[in-house]
């Protein structure tokens, strides 16, 4: 196959940027995504020329490292997968292929295709985890689940922080993010002591980050390689108005 | 009540007041609506309709204006601080722009906003202030306001009769995605409901929307006159 690829290059934060046109040639249609840049970076490297940065890791499509805008669509649009889990075979040879980062005011680009999404661990520490006491192990099974939570939980809990709902979300919003977060403990009982308050954090935590909000057209569920669903953000919405409705501080004493 | 400046600042309080204001607007355009389409049972029953409507008790017309401005205010107040917020947090745009499945309607919403306040403008200024396209003052037989004339006689000239039908087209796609989005904001999505929520609330917002196009429409083809 032989692609021409439209890449977004930019140095550090400061520079402008601008899209660049390669040519990816011999690409074999079995190999994925990021195998066919590091084959042009490979070819930009003999050249002399600086390779694409981009960010990867396990290239299984678990880690939520690889992230890029292609053709429009967050990791390329196919149902349920990341880039590194994209193949060639999903193009056609000959094919235009643009390459750009997630774009965000909140994710800021640091160099071409790589941006910093520290925000989404500023959110995760804000709330996004469970307080436990040390001590004894507790018995498995001393806290009951019923298997309808625990799923729902797990499917919450699948959420990679890849961040494509804020790249698909045209107003560049969190909040598939954010509820999956806020969800894979409100299903649970574990997580149930610091619900109103993690809510309370997280959101307060997102809207300082300079994310958008949501105007529920649900790009994000399905730019999502992970599926979450948007019924999560209603989950979100109904706890984050009852903490802000009805949650109070301890009494004290009078 | 710090928290309810904080509430309503954020970006889930936005969205909870703009469901609420939205619903509100929702019902009183059922009422607005329905009360209009007796000019299909001509002028004694519009006239009659609108002159009781006037002597509403206890000042109720003034409670129901009132509240109508004050909803009509902070919606569209929010949708533009919300949209403001939005262009914010994404200062440079994709130079290829596509999307997944989100609809046209739920795309356009701050475009279709604009639109309807601006024909919210021209409609309280064409029949409620009387200060442009008017050719009044009308009054009928019985000394009562002619508002069946008045319509009539405004939606005979085909330039407000099509600007009208437009306009509900418009208010249409704002209310398709309006009214499937207000349930979602306030934290309302179950697989019992979806049905309601997803498909009927829009297809309400179509029925009621095509309804009172009907009407510049049956007033151009001469069903009304």
């Amino acid at each position: 196959m032989e692609l021409t690829l439209h890449v977004w290059r930019q140095k550090n934060g400061q520079d402008s940027g601008k899209m660049v046109t390669y040519k990816a040639r011999d690409v074999a249609p079995e190999s994925s995504f990021l195998e066919m840049l590091d084959q042009v970076n490979e070819d930009l490297i003999k050249q002399n020329d600086e390779p694409i940065a981009f960010d990867h890791d396990c290239r299984e499509g678990i880690c939520g490292s690889c992230s890029m805008m292609i053709n429009g669509k967050a990791h390329g649009g196919r149902k349920g997968t990341t880039t590194c889990q994209l193949h060639m075979r999903s193009f056609k040879d000959g094919e235009q292929i643009y390459i750009e980062p997630w774009r965000a005011k909140a994710f800021p680009v640091v160099k071409d295709l790589v941006v910093d999404r520290g925000a989404f661990d500023r959110i995760i520490s804000s709330g996004g985890f469970v307080s436990v006491n040390t001590g004894g192990v507790p018995d498995a099974n001393a806290i009951l689940i019923s298997k309808q939570s625990a799923d729902t939980a797990m499917d919450a809990a699948e959420c990679i922080g890849c961040g494509a709902c804020v790249a698909a979300c045209k107003n560049a919003s969190s909040m598939l993010f954010v509820a999956a977060k806020v969800s894979q403990f409100a299903n649970l009982p574990q997580g149930q002591p610091e619900r109103m308050q993690r809510v309370s954090n997280m959101v307060e935590q997102m809207d300082k980050e300079g994310f958008g909000n949501c105007t529920n057209y649900f790009e994000c569920e399905a730019a999502c390689p992970k599926q979450i669903s948007v019924g999560f953000i209603a989950n979100m919405n109904r706890d984050y108005l009852k903490a802000s409705l009805l949650h109070q501080e301890p009494v004290g004493k009078a | 009540m710090s928290w309810i400046v904080r509430l309503q600042k954020s970006s889930l309080g936005s969205k909870y007041i703009m469901a609420i204001t939205g619903a509100g607007l929702f019902v009183f355009l059922i009422g607005h609506i329905a009360g209009n389409l007796l000019l299909y049972f001509g002028q004694e029953a519009m006239n009659a309709y609108a002159l009781s409507l006037h002597h509403l008790p206890y000042g109720l017309l003034w409670v129901a204006r009132g509240g109508l401005l004050v909803f009509a205010l902070a919606h569209v107040f929010i949708a533009y601080r919300l949209s403001f917020h939005n262009r914010a947090a994404r200062p440079q745009r994709y130079q290829y722009e596509a999307t997944l499945q989100a609809s046209f309607a739920s795309r356009t919403m701050p475009y279709t906003g604009t639109l309807v306040l601006l024909f919210i403008l021209f409609h309280l200024a064409q029949f409620t202030f009387h200060l442009v396209a008017y050719n009044g003052p009308y009054t009928d037989s019985l000394g009562r306001d002619d508002v069946y004339t008045m319509v009539v006689n405004a939606f005979q000239n085909p330039v407000y009769s099509v600007l009208y039908i437009i306009s509900m087209l418009v208010i249409g796609f704002h209310l398709s995605h309006g009214l499937s989005s207000m349930w979602q904001s306030l934290g309302l999505n179950h697989q019992k409901y979806n049905l309601l929520f997803r498909k009927l609330s829009p297809l309400a917002g179509w029925v009621l929307c095509l309804a009172a196009a009907s009407i510049p429409l049956a007033v151009l083809v001469g069903v009304i006159k």
